[in-house]
């Protein structure tokens, strides 16, 4: 059976454990699309440590820095014709906070266990919309709020045509002579040398894309719930644009633009903190996952796999999505 | 693990590197056997180690990242304009003049898309470790403290310093794909003080590499050249320093390396110096005479010298034409030759075809 394997990156707090705790919980219910369990796995202590929390309308606990969590699960793939495709998956948590010692410290954080997801078929981005908003920096001598996001009117399809969703991001708007400086935060550059260091690993030069298909990353933002309204209409990597510009411009650079896409994810579908939801999650447990078509429409599905999907299979494991 | 005392001599310049110390080589991806390949190693020859046979060999740790991140070292430096193209671009000028804060600028700038005219977007960096530093020094100031947003260069008292920025850019452009290394010079202005007075063997040997840049900002305090008492000081260390820039400008290959000369903190004078090349040229004529007169020897000189006027980091709101100096710079050092004229036969009716019959003209 054919072995993929999936890199979870992402900071601490980003979500990392929600979402595969989540999505193997819908993956054992049976409520994901064209990807269903074939087999029991051999080890289900993984799964259960991470879905068991869920089970009681809980987050799963943060993981601890000596703690590394690996799980292989039986899966099928159901493509467009034929029988479904066995294959393997194997994932894994970790402290997010590896990400930011790997940046502060070069002797020892670069560890075997990096190395080894360095290799994977392919990589997920997970971040929490909150924490990677680059602050403005107010002095004070400079006393004033950030002004207020305006609207930006860029069409990408005007230019691309219908055939890649995300295929052109729009960019940041265009800074007012008064609007504060705003500094990239350290979880963002983390990530990046963090990806640096993986395409190191697998002999890419920096710029080097990677052919197609043959590293796909796809970035979740993690929280989707949460994010503010005006933005919950709008594509996720529209935010990730709008917000996070470096990490744009560095998986643009890097990567094909037909292997990144960006989803919008609430792993819970709201917070399990709040009683009223948590009640709702008990009774109808899924969350729900945002993301742009090739048209540049926002779509929803219920579907928590669909990153994991895409990242396996590529566009084409969408195309009936919608 | 501990090494044997025989090699507790040994010391590595890497600051990365706890070789020496724990026998972890900061660049244990490049070396396999750092004690016999790493040049950063130094050997002390007054204690004679002996010959380590094959099987001795001192095993590296696996847990060393590819690069330290941090600012880059000559020996670096060299390394990546050996396997890439890279360009070299020299911020110059004396201390507190403003050069880290300038680069900090550009990055922060690139950082949250605000390109403006700047034809290229960030694609990697070597140096993010260092960036990052800058970033948190540049957030922790609380903008009223007078001096620096960043911490002022150290020159370094012994080793090799860490010097060099290094900034991948791809350009902007759909149709281009490249991927551009720039690396920029980010020295202690003690330096640059230094040469202004005596080209000597030292200065020579600390700014060696100004001679392969591709391009050089001199950056100058334009607070102090607008209030008297400093003025002729400063305008006779950089009229000095400019020149000594000119020089070695003038020694390269047609087109002559080109020269941004940066007034820095204009958001401190009063009343504003103008903002067009021209206007900044006969507010220089007026402040800085010296410093003038060294721009018309670069005219003559064939060198493209452009006077630029920057608030890097104002007390309020955005940078003011940081990116300026840097995209005039970037418009010589990546200039792409441009495609040989194609010939092709021109049909001339009845001759032509007169000709072809013919077999030959």
């Amino acid at each position: 059976m054919t072995l993929r394997t999936v890199s979870l990156l992402g900071g601490p707090e980003s979500g990392k454990s929600t979402y595969l705790g989540a999505v193997l919980d819908a993956l054992l219910n049976g409520q994901t699309d064209r990807i269903s369990v074939l087999a029991e796995a051999a080890d289900n202590a993984v799964i259960t440590r991470l879905t068991e929390p869920l089970l009681d309308g809980y987050y799963p606990s943060r993981t601890s820095a000596d703690q590394r969590l690996a799980c292989e699960v039986h899966l099928g793939y159901q493509g467009d014709r034929g029988a479904p495709e066995p294959f393997t998956l194997s994932v894994g948590d970790y402290d997010g906070e590896e990400v930011e010692r790997l940046f502060d410290n070069r002797v020892e954080g670069w560890s075997p266990a990096w190395r080894s997801r360095a290799g994977a078929d392919v990589l997920l981005l997970a971040m929490r919309p909150a924490a990677i908003v680059p602050l403005p920096r107010i002095g004070r001598t400079a006393p004033r709020p950030p002004s207020p996001t305006r609207e930006f009117g860029v069409d990408p399809t005007s230019v691309f045509g219908p055939g890649l969703a995300d295929a052109e991001l729009p960019e940041r708007h265009r800074a007012e002579p008064d609007e504060p400086i705003r500094i990239p935060v350290i979880t963002v550059l983390a990530l990046i040398e963090l990806l640096q260091f993986i395409r190191h690993a697998r002999g890419l030069a920096p710029g080097q894309r990677p052919r197609d298909g043959r590293l796909r990353v796809g970035v979740m933002l993690t929280a989707w719930d949460a994010i503010p309204s005006e933005w919950q209409t709008r594509p996720p990597a529209d935010y990730l644009a709008q917000h996070v510009p470096l990490l744009v411009d560095f998986l643009r650079s890097n990567f094909l633009d037909v292997d990144l896409m960006c989803f919008g994810v609430s792993a819970t579908g709201g917070d399990l903190n709040d009683d009223e939801h948590r009640t709702r999650y008990l009774n109808a447990p899924g969350g729900f996952v945002v993301w742009a078509d090739a048209q540049g429409g926002v779509q929803k599905r219920q579907d928590l796999a669909l990153p994991l999907r895409w990242a396996l299979f590529g566009d084409a494991s969408m195309r009936h999505d919608p | 693990m501990t090494l044997a005392p025989a090699l507790e001599p040994l010391r590595c310049s890497n600051a990365d590197c706890t070789f020496a110390e724990a026998g972890t080589c900061a660049q244990a991806a490049s070396f396999s056997d750092p004690l016999t390949q790493c040049p950063d190693l130094v050997r002390d020859e007054s204690l004679r180690l002996r010959p380590r046979p094959a099987s001795e060999h001192v095993p590296v740790e696996p847990g060393t990242a590819p690069w330290a991140g941090r600012h880059l070292t000559a020996r670096e430096v060299d390394r990546m304009m050996w396997s890439s193209p890279a360009r070299l671009l020299a911020v110059v000028g004396p201390t507190d003049a403003g050069k880290t804060t300038m680069l900090l600028s550009l990055f922060l700038q690139l950082a949250d898309g605000q390109y403006g005219d700047f034809p290229y977007r960030f694609a990697s960096s070597r140096s993010l470790y260092a960036l990052q530093a800058m970033c948190g020094e540049f957030a922790a100031w609380d903008g009223l403290t007078a001096g620096q947003a960043v911490a002022h260069t150290q020159k370094a008292d012994g080793g090799e310093e860490r010097r060099f920025v290094h900034l991948g850019l791809r350009p902007r452009r759909a149709t281009d794909d490249r991927h551009i290394d720039v690396l920029f010079a980010d020295i202690a202005g003690e330096h640059f003080s230094a040469f202004a007075q005596r080209a000597d063997e030292a200065a020579a040997r600390d700014l060696m590499f100004l001679r392969r840049c591709d391009g050089f900002v001199v950056t100058l305090d334009a607070s102090v050249l607008a209030t008297p008492p400093g003025r002729r000081r400063l305008d006779a260390e950089m009229g000095s320093l400019l020149g000594r820039i000119i020089d070695i400008a003038a020694g390269s290959s047609e087109p002559r390396v080109p020269i941004a000369v940066t007034l820095t903190k204009i958001d401190a004078v009063n009343p504003a110096p103008p903002s067009a090349h021209d206007g900044l040229v006969a507010w220089l004529r007026d402040k800085a005479p010296r410093v003038h007169s060294a721009l018309t020897r670069a005219r003559a000189a064939d060198i493209d010298a452009r006077v630029f006027a920057v608030s890097a980091i104002p007390p309020q709101g955005q940078p003011v034409r940081v990116r300026e100096p840097f995209e005039f710079l970037m418009t010589y050092v990546d200039r792409r030759p441009s495609w040989p004229t194609i010939m092709r036969p021109v049909v001339d009716g009845p001759a032509f075809l007169a000709m072809r019959r013919r077999g030959g003209p």
